[in-house]
C-alpha cells in the first residue's frame, strides 16, 4: 500500500511518542502490536529488514539482559541467600525496554518503505527547513561513505601483500588506527568538497525551492491518517484514564 | 608469468545481469594489454575479480598454471600490482614518504635498502619534493604517480592499472608509458584498463582488446 | 560575454599563476592545459566563484560576466552565469538517485516543475543517459558518473559551462558524445571552458589556454 510520506512521518513519530508514554509493559505490547500492523499494511518486509540490522538488535537484547540484572525490587526470582540476581522489577523494566525499543525500530522500518527522496520532500512540506532537511539527508549518507572508504583502504593495503588476518594483534590495532585518520581526513574533505559543489548548484540560493516530485494526500491517505489519530487519541485517554494494568493486576 | 583466464563469470546478484559472460583469455608476461570498453561494460570488475577482491559466479583464473581460488588476494597482489581507479582510496600514510614505507613498516622488513630503493622512487616518480606532504592534499595526478611509485618497490611481474593516465599531463603520460614500456622489455606484463587514446596511440608493440557484451574481442 | 584582468592566486605565499588575462565571447568554446599541479582547477574554481576566502589563499584580479564583477554576484546570480563540472564526480554526486541529482540545481534555482521536466527530459536525452534514468548512483561505473556529473550542471543551464577533465574516463563513443554536447550547448550562445590533458578535447575548441610557467593564451 502507497502512501504519503507525510502520513508515515506522522505514524512513527505518533506510535514512537506513543511507547514512550505508555504506562506498562501491556500498553506498550500493544503498540508493538499496532506498530506490526501498520507495517504489513505499507508493505514492508520486517524481516529482512530486522536481519539488516541484526547487529544493532542483539545489541539491544544484550541491555534487556544487563537492565534485568542489574534492576532490583519487587519479588526475587533467581537467588542466592541474600543476593538477588534476578526479581520481577527487574524483569518488567527489562521488557518494557526491550518493547520500546522494539517499536522504534519497527517505526524506523516504516521510513524503509519510501525512499530518502520522497521522506526528505515529506519534511519540507511539513514545514521542516531544507537545510535540515538537507543536513539530515548528507549525514546518514556519509555513514556508508565512511565504512565504503574504510574498506576501500583496507582492501588497498591487502593489494600491498599484506594479509591483514595474518598480522599479529598489536600490528593489526595500529594498521586500523593508522586507517581512521585518513578515513575521517577523506570524509571531512570530500564533505568540504562537497559543500563547494553544492554551493555550485545554487544551494540556499533562495528562501524558496521548488520541488520536482509533487506530493498530494490521497482520499486513502487522509483515512489512514484519521485511524492513527482516532488511535492516538482513545490510547492515551486509556492510558491516563486507566492507568497502569499491572498495578491493577 | 600467465594469468590464465577460463569462462569467466560474474554478477553481482541472482537478479543483475551478468556483467561477464564466459570470459576466456590468456595474458602473457613481456606484453602491455589496452583493455577498453564502454563505460559500465565490467572492466573494473574484472581487475577485481584477478586480484581477489570479488569471487566469480563461475570459470577459473590460473597464475602460472595454479587454480587461483586457493590463493588469497595479499598473496595475489605480492606478484601482481593493481592500482584502483580512484587513487585517493588507496593512499591512507601521514605522509608521501610513510606512504611508501608502510608495508616495509607493517611487515617489519624496512632496512637502509629500503629506505634507499624508496628515495630513489621518489626522485624517479618525481615526487620527492612532496615526499613530506599528505597524499590526500596532492593533485589527482600527483595520486595516481604515488600509487604507481608503491607498486614499482614491490617486485611483481604484472601491472593491472586502471585508468593510470585519467588526470596525467602529458609530461607524467610520457612517464608512464616509458615506465611500462621498460616493464615489459624485462618481462613483465600489464593490463591497463584505459579509455586514453592519447596513451594507447604511444605505447609501442600494444595489444589493443575490447571487453564488450561480457567477454574479450 | 567573460572577460578575466590581471588574474592571480597564491596559495601560502606560493605563486600557482599570475597575469592571467583573457576573453570568452558566446558561442566560443577555451580549452585549458597545462602541467598537472599548474592551477587548471583553481582557475575552475575562482572562474566560478567558489574560491573560499581563507587565509592561505590569495586571489587577486577581476572576473566580469557580462560587465558584472563575480565578487558583486549572488549565488543565484552566479548559478545563472556559470556552471562547474568536476574533475572527480565523486566530489560532486551525493543524491542516491540519478534523476534526484539532476533536478537538485533546478530545485535550488526555484525553477518550476514543468519547466524541470522538461529539462530533465532534454538533458537525459543530450547526454545519452535516458537508460540511467532509474538506476541509483552507487551503481554508476566512473564513466557513467561522469555523464551524470554534467548531466546534472546542464539542468542548471549557465551561460559558462566549465567542464574540468570530462573525458578523462569516458569510453570513446561518449567523448565523442560530448564533444558533441559542447559544441551544441555553444552553438546555442553559451561559452564553454574544457580542462583537459587530452589533445581531442583541444579539437573542439576555438582558444587555446596554456598554464605553468609561462600562461598563455592562443586562439
Amino acid at each position: 500500500m502507497k502512501r504519503d510520506p507525510r502520513v508515515k512521518l506522522i505514524y512513527i513519530l505518533l506510535l514512537t511518542t506513543l511507547a514512550i508514554l505508555a504506562k506498562d509493559v501491556i500498553y506498550i505490547s500493544a503498540i508493538v502490536l499496532v506498530t506490526i500492523i501498520v507495517n504489513i499494511c505499507l508493505g514492508t518486509n520486517i524481516l529482512r529488514a530486522i536481519k539488516r540490522i541484526s547487529f544493532y538488535v542483539s545489541f539491544i537484547v544484550f541491555i534487556t539482559l544487563v537492565q534485568s540484572l542489574t534492576v532490583k525490587g519487587g519479588t526475587p526470582l533467581i537467588y542466592i541467600g541474600s543476593f538477588v540476581f534476578v526479581s520481577t522489577t527487574g524483569i518488567i523494566f527489562a521488557l518494557e525496554f526491550l518493547l520500546r525499543m522494539l517499536v522504534i525500530i519497527l517505526s524506523g522500518i516504516i521510513a524503509t518503505s519510501t525512499d530518502g527522496r520522497e521522506m526528505a520532500d515529506g519534511m519540507q512540506k511539513m514545514g521542516v527547513p531544507y537545510e535540515f532537511v538537507f543536513m539530515s539527508g548528507i549525514a546518514l549518507r556519509f555513514f556508508p561513505i565512511f565504512s565504503d572508504e574504510f574498506r576501500a583502504r583496507l582492501n588497498a593495503i591487502t593489494m600491498r601483500g599484506i594479509n591483514i588476518k595474518k598480522l599479529p594483534f598489536r600490528k593489526k590495532i595500529r594498521l586500523y588506527g593508522y586507517l581512521m585518520s585518513p578515513t575521517i581526513s577523506g570524509c571531512v574533505l570530500r564533505s568540504e568538497q562537497l559543500s563547494i559543489s553544492v554551493e555550485a548548484r545554487g544551494f540556499r540560493a533562495l528562501q524558496h525551492r521548488t520541488m520536482y516530485r509533487e506530493l498530494k494526500m490521497g482520499l486513502y491517505d487522509w483515512l489512514f491518517l484519521a485511524v492513527g489519530i482516532v488511535f492516538g487519541a482513545g490510547f492515551l485517554f486509556v492510558n491516563y484514564y486507566i492507568g497502569s494494568f499491572i498495578s491493577i493486576l | 608469468m600467465k594469468i590464465e583466464i577460463k569462462d569467466l563469470s560474474f554478477r553481482y546478484s541472482k537478479k543483475s545481469p551478468r556483467v561477464l559472460e564466459n570470459l576466456s583469455y590468456i595474458f602473457e608476461g613481456g606484453n602491455i594489454y589496452f583493455l577498453e570498453g564502454k563505460n559500465g561494460v565490467g572492466k573494473t570488475t574484472l581487475g577485481k575479480i584477478i586480484m581477489g577482491l570479488l569471487k566469480p559466479t563461475s570459470g577459473y583464473i590460473y597464475f602460472d598454471g595454479e587454480d587461483s581460488s586457493k590463493i588469497k588476494p595479499a598473496d595475489r597482489a605480492k606478484k601482481i600490482g593493481y592500482m584502483f581507479q580512484n587513487p585517493a582510496l588507496q593512499l591512507f600514510a601521514p605522509t608521501v614518504f610513510d606512504e611508501l614505507a608502510f608495508p616495509f613498516e607493517i611487515m617489519g622488513t624496512m632496512d637502509e635498502n629500503i629506505k634507499d630503493n624508496i628515495q630513489k622512487a621518489l626522485k624517479k616518480f618525481n615526487l620527492y619534493e612532496a615526499k613530506d606532504r599528505s597524499p590526500l592534499t596532492m593533485s589527482y595526478g600527483e595520486m595516481q604517480r604515488l600509487a604507481l611509485a608503491g607498486i614499482s618497490l614491490r617486485n611483481v611481474d604484472f601491472l593491472i592499472l586502471d585508468e593510470p593516465s585519467s588526470a596525467l599531463d602529458e609530461e607524467g603520460r610520457n612517464f608512464l608509458i616509458s615506465y611500462l614500456e621498460d616493464f615489459s622489455r624485462n618481462g613483465g606484463g600489464v593490463i591497463l584498463f584505459s579509455h586514453d587514446e592519447d596513451t594507447l596511440s604511444k605505447i609501442n608493440g600494444v595489444i589493443e582488446l575490447v571487453l564488450d557484451n561480457g567477454s574479450i574481442k | 560575454m567573460l572577460i578575466v584582468k590581471d588574474l592571480a592566486l597564491k596559495y601560502n605565499e606560493k605563486t600557482i599563476f599570475e597575469n592571467l588575462s583573457f576573453k570568452l565571447g558566446k558561442g566560443e568554446i577555451l580549452a585549458v592545459k597545462g602541467k598537472n599541479g599548474s592551477g587548471k582547477t583553481s582557475l575552475c574554481l575562482a572562474l566560478a566563484g567558489l574560491m573560499r576566502n581563507e587565509e592561505k589563499i590569495n586571489l587577486s584580479g577581476d572576473i566580469f560576466y557580462d560587465g558584472k564583477n563575480i565578487s558583486g554576484l549572488s549565488i543565484f546570480e552566479k548559478c545563472l552565469e556559470v556552471g562547474l563540472v568536476f574533475q572527480n564526480p565523486e566530489n560532486q554526486i551525493f543524491s542516491p538517485l540519478v534523476t534526484e541529482e539532476m533536478v537538485f540545481a533546478p530545485e535550488n534555482l526555484a525553477i518550476l516543475r514543468e519547466e524541470m521536466a522538461r529539462r530533465l527530459q532534454n538533458t537525459l536525452k543530450i547526454c545519452g543517459i535516458e537508460h540511467l534514468k532509474s538506476k541509483k548512483t552507487s551503481e554508476l561505473s566512473g564513466g557513467e558518473k561522469q555523464l551524470l556529473a554534467l548531466a546534472s550542471v546542464l539542468t542548471m543551464q549557465p551561460k559558462l559551462l566549465i567542464v574540468d577533465e570530462i573525458t578523462s574516463r569516458i569510453d570513446s563513443d561518449n567523448k565523442e558524445k560530448v564533444h558533441g554536447i559542447l559544441k551544441d550547448y555553444a552553438k546555442q550562445g553559451n561559452s564553454v571552458i574544457i580542462v583537459t590533458h587530452s589533445e581531442k578535447d583541444l579539437e573542439i575548441a576555438d582558444k587555446l589556454l596554456l598554464m605553468g610557467e609561462k600562461t598563455k593564451s592562443e586562439d
